[in-house]
């Protein structure tokens, strides 16, 4: 449940650290959608501070239901900084990611991830 | 509304409380025979979780915690012990609280089976021969080995008190080769 404002932290070894959601799509996000936002903290890599850049959500505090009627919910909210097509900028993604993204078309992402839940 | 499980092989068993009342949909499930459901146990209270409850919470370091209710995941947030708390199963194991179906099911039985093999260092015939030997034969054996042993041992016993006598008679020449005294050393 992403909304303008959230901070998410960022998984992957893009550069940034930490992003904060300047714009969704709808009132809320959730894992699985991209967003917009702008780099709050970085370090030295591909992105700097300051930069507005594209994000898939890949874990979120928020409960997400499945068809099969489980439920899903991390410790955290999390980002992997994308391009508009859905390909990671980084090359690796080092938090955890669902299989929501499969539906997402977001290929890349699941097959970089280290533990897909 | 119930949503159909996409979850394999398995079967469950709809009871009443859990059909809505008047959809068509399901009457025809009713019918369906008696199915076996995968049920998954709560990280906390160790209770079964049945498809479509619980809550899956995965945290930073990759632990992952099922949980039943927001009930059992309060409590592990609080960070309550759930061997503390009488209604989980961990404190009913730990109070051994179910033991008697426990305990019937370990009992076992002892089996006495009767030698049909030969077994490496005896043959079957020793075997059979052993079996067959009555108690008080197998007593007095017993009884003979032991007397040999305790022969064996006196025997023993005077051999070494007769050998010490002797290399005391020989004790003088014995000095030059095997100094006792923990080597003195002779300044002259």
């Amino acid at each position: 449940m992403i909304i303008d404002g959230s901070r998410l932290v960022v998984t992957d070894n893009s550069g940034a650290k930490e992003v904060e959601c300047i714009k969704t799509r709808g009132r809320y996000a959730s894992i699985g959608d991209i967003i917009t936002c702008s780099v709050k903290k970085a370090v030295r890599g591909k992105v700097t501070q300051g930069q507005v850049v594209k994000a898939v959500i890949v874990e979120t505090k928020k409960e997400v239901q499945r068809k099969d009627g489980s439920v899903i919910k991390f410790d955290r909210n999390s980002a992997v900084l994308v391009n508009p097509k859905g390909i990671p900028i980084g090359t690796r993604v080092l938090g955890f990611v669902t299989h929501e993204l499969r539906a997402r078309q977001m290929m890349k992402v699941l097959s970089l991830a280290a533990r897909v839940f | 509304m119930l949503v159909p499980l996409e979850t394999g092989p398995t079967v469950a068993r709809l009871s009443a409380a859990w059909q809505p009342a008047g959809t068509s949909l399901f009457e025809g499930l009713v019918e369906c025979a008696t199915m076996v459901l995968k049920t998954q146990t709560c990280r906390f209270s160790g209770l079964r979780i049945y498809p479509g409850r619980g809550v899956l919470y995965i945290r930073v370091d990759g632990q992952q915690f099922l949980f039943l209710k927001q009930k059992c995941r309060s409590l592990f947030i609080q960070r309550k012990r759930p061997a503390k708390l009488a209604w989980t199963t961990l404190y009913r194991k730990q109070h051994r609280k179910d033991l008697e179906a426990q305990v019937a099911r370990k009992k076992r039985r002892n089996v006495t089976r009767s030698a049909t093999r030969s077994v490496a260092g005896t043959s079957l015939e020793i075997i059979a021969k052993k079996k067959a030997e009555k108690p008080e034969a197998r007593k007095a054996s017993r009884e003979a080995a032991l007397r040999e042993i305790k022969e064996r041992s006196k025997k023993q016993k005077t051999d070494k008190a007769q050998q010490k006598l002797q290399a005391k008679a020989a004790g003088g020449k014995a000095v030059k080769n095997m100094p006792k005294g923990g080597g003195k050393v002779n300044i002259r």
